[in-house]
């Protein structure tokens, strides 16, 4: 993953695919959904 | 530059060293058939294998920025996606314009192997605009 992916992702100029945002939650080994609010809830 | 880096799984150096090396080959290409025509050297069929060149180093190019697409991670693959497809875009655009206007409009004659420098100065352009993937 790049930085620039990084800043991204920290500011809210991309939405992580299902993949990587199950890949970041496991590297800091939280729950998806303490990681990234989920939309439709 | 290390050769390990660009046939490894290095992206960046990989897109850098395909786009020099691509480019070059433009760009001698060019100055070539220029001065191969200017000196009479180039005439006939020689002439039509010598244009294929530049069109081959433009075809190697747009793989090289596609692999480099492939092998970028889904932000960086989509934020270039986007501004590739809005240059060309861009470009269609321009062109087809400029193409109206030196048909009917008398204007003057662009050379059409300026397209592909306007597509990549319309992705510089668009690259100032498009920073996110959304």
């Amino acid at each position: 993953m790049s930085r620039q992916a990084v800043i991204a992702l920290e500011t809210e100029r991309h939405d992580p695919s299902l993949d990587l945002a199950y890949r970041i939650a496991a590297t800091f080994d939280r729950p998806v959904e303490e990681i990234f609010e989920n939309p439709h809830a | 530059m290390r050769i390990d880096k660009i046939w490894g799984g290095d992206a960046d150096a990989r897109y850098g060293f395909g786009t020099f090396a691509s480019m070059t080959v433009y760009g001698l290409a060019i100055a070539g058939v220029s001065v191969g025509v200017n000196y009479g050297w180039l005439k006939g069929w020689m002439l039509y294998v010598a244009a294929l060149v530049p069109g081959l180093a433009i075809a190697a190019q747009l793989g090289f920025t596609l692999d480099f697409f492939r092998r970028a991670d889904e932000f960086v693959r989509a934020v270039m996606a986007k501004r590739f497809i809005v240059a060309a875009c861009l470009t269609f655009a321009v062109w087809s314009v400029w193409g109206f206007l030196e048909t009917f409009g008398g204007a003057y004659h662009l050379p059409g192997w300026l397209a592909y420098a306007t597509m990549w100065f319309f992705f510089g352009i668009a690259s100032a605009f498009i920073r996110s993937s959304r």
